[in-house]
């Protein structure tokens, strides 16, 4: 197995509200890379490009999509995928990651993340579309698992198991969001901590800290919130297991001023800190 | 192929849209909670967050309705034009034409009309970076070739040809103020959105200006600009009155390029 990419230390999710605090500060900023989300620079030019050109001349980057819609059934969304290399040549990041789940079928875009049963008809499935997406990108791709509110009866395995085979059928790199396995978690009552256990830890890039809302018997996955007690918790157990991985806060709603972002974002290094040697983290530099 | 997981999606994704419960029985939830109310959740999902994408993209439609109104068209539209494109960007785009189309059913014209502007400067913010033409351009142009020159328009360059006074109304509300009363105009208003500086603007022409750009936009040389000018007023300074309004538009970033007829 080559190796995987290098730990880029603690990051943010770029958003368009923190362009200018993050162009115009006057003192470097305590982050150490940024995660762009690809379609919001999948358009002909304008604004959000120059942004992006002056932001990638400063920071490493790595690119996240929404609508890949790997687990679809529906055929590979080739015009999507060329737009999508089209970026990654313009931003030559670091890694491009998407989500195990499908966004619609029919020509249909229900702009959400679905989920599936995790049978050995969808493993293939899937396994085998990452695969076509990998040949297609040139490169390796880091696939996230998501929050889910239902299982289905179907499922021949745990959604850990699947992830795992997935990861190593497909031969890519897993972006681990770890919200999602505490969301999760709680909506199918399975234990967080046993489906960190079970993930490879060779394959796992990238870690995601996001918040969530509670619903009636059910946690929602909408990043609207700062990081709860228990997700970092559950980090420091990822961190354990993991060694020094790539850490980003992920906020996409309801956005604060950078420097609370920044105060999650320490918090984070504080408890690598922790858990991880000097010269573990230093390979962020 | 995966049959069980295409079927699964294809009855998935129609109980999501039409907010039936077939998939129910394949779902299994913890005791604590029902299959319909977590199946729910995507359901809600769905529309709520394509209404929140409406709401941001036409905000100043939106504050003209108020919310009742809005959300009910919104969930129409949703139904009407379900999303097609794998980015949420461009879900919106049918509004206006879905607003007009609803006029018929009693919505004012007006409401269209101001989408309309939204829409415009919505995409002029990430419209293509084409070139820009300068008054050094224009100055190079050998004087016999300028008779025959024709203009490419920026591609962020809109111009819309409006009834109503949704620029009126759509000014107040970008103020905060409370906007005037809707009403068709007299005369037709042209409205041009473009970018200039990587800023997006808007401002209404005059009838001279809006039928210029619009000759400019079908690739009408000089010459006929300056014979149309001629119609509209004074003959005699139309060639003067062209050139200061080519004058404008090079200096506002509006023309990509000066075109040399061959
Ligand atoms: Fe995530």
């Amino acid at each position: 197995m080559v190796e995987k990419p290098p730990f880029l230390g603690f990051g943010l999710g770029l958003r368009p509200q923190h362009y200018t605090e993050i162009l115009e500060a006057t003192s470097e900023l305590p982050i150490d890379w940024f995660e762009i989300i690809s379609e919001n620079y999948m358009v002909e030019g304008g604004r959000p490009l120059k942004m992006l050109d002056q932001i990638m001349e400063r920071y490493p980057l790595v690119m996240h999509g929404v609508s890949m819609s790997i687990a679809s059934t529906a055929p590979l969304n080739m015009d999507y995928l060329t737009r999508l290399k089209t970026l990654a040549d313009r931003v030559n990041p670091k890694w491009i990651s998407d989500h195990l789940c499908w966004t619609g079928v029919h020509g249909v875009n229900l702009h959400d993340l679905l989920p599936i049963p995790y049978t050995e008809e969808a493993l293939n499935h899937v396994a085998s579309r990452i695969e076509q997406v990998q040949d297609f990108l040139g490169r390796r791709i880091a696939i996230e698992n998501v929050s889910s509110y239902i299982e289905f009866e179907e499922s021949e395995m745990d959604e850990w198991t699947f992830v795992a085979e997935i990861a190593k059928r497909a031969d890519c790199w897993l972006l681990l969001d770890v919200n999602n396995v505490f969301v999760s978690g709680q909506n199918h009552q399975f234990d967080d901590g046993n489906f960190i256990d079970q993930i490879p830890v060779e394959r796992v890039v990238q870690f995601h800290l996001a918040g969530h809302s509670e619903g009636d018997d059910v946690l929602i996955d909408t990043h609207d919130q700062p990081v709860c007690d228990e997700v970092f918790d559950l980090y420091e157990k990822a961190l354990r297991r993991f060694g020094p991985v790539s850490t980003m806060i992920e906020r996409d709603d309801n956005i604060p001023p950078l420097a609370e972002l920044l105060d999650e974002l320490n918090r984070a290094r504080h408890i690598a800190s922790g858990v991880l040697s000097h010269e573990q983290l230093e390979t962020a530099a | 192929m995966a049959k069980k997981l295409a079927e699964l999606q294809s009855q998935m994704q129609s109980d999501i849209l039409k907010r039936t419960d077939g998939t129910l029985p394949r779902i299994s939830v913890p005791e604590n909670t029902t299959a319909e109310k977590r199946f729910g959740v995507y359901q809600f999902a769905y529309l709520s967050r394509l209404i929140e994408i409406l709401s941001g993209d036409y905000e100043n439609t939106w504050k003209f309705v108020g919310d009742e109104q809005f959300y009910q068209l919104a969930a129409q539209y949703v139904e009407a034009y379900p999303s097609n494109h794998p980015n949420v960007r461009w879900f919106g785009r049918y509004f206006p034409k879905f607003l007009s189309d609803h006029e018929s059913a009693g919505a004012h014209p007006v409401l269209a009309e101001i989408a309309a502007i939204e829409k415009a400067i919505e995409d002029a913010f990430d419209a293509s970076n084409d070139d820009v033409a300068t008054m050094d351009d224009l100055a190079a142009i050998p004087p016999e070739l300028v008779t025959g020159l024709t203009f490419k328009l920026h591609s962020s360059c809109c111009l819309l040809k409006q009834q109503t006074n949704a620029l009126a109304i759509y000014m107040a509300l970008v103020e905060d103020e409370t906007p005037e009363q809707p009403e068709n105009l007299d005369e037709p208003l042209y409205t041009l959105a473009w970018r200039n500086n990587m800023m997006c603007q808007y401002r209404p022409l005059n009838a001279e200006e809006g039928m210029l750009i619009d000759l400019v936009q079908q690739g009408q040389s000089f010459a006929t600009l300056c014979e149309m000018a001629a119609t509209m007023q004074d003959a005699d300074t139309a060639a003067a009155r062209v050139a200061g309004h080519i004058t404008g538009w090079l200096q506002s970033e509006i023309i990509s390029e000066l075109v040399i007829a061959k």
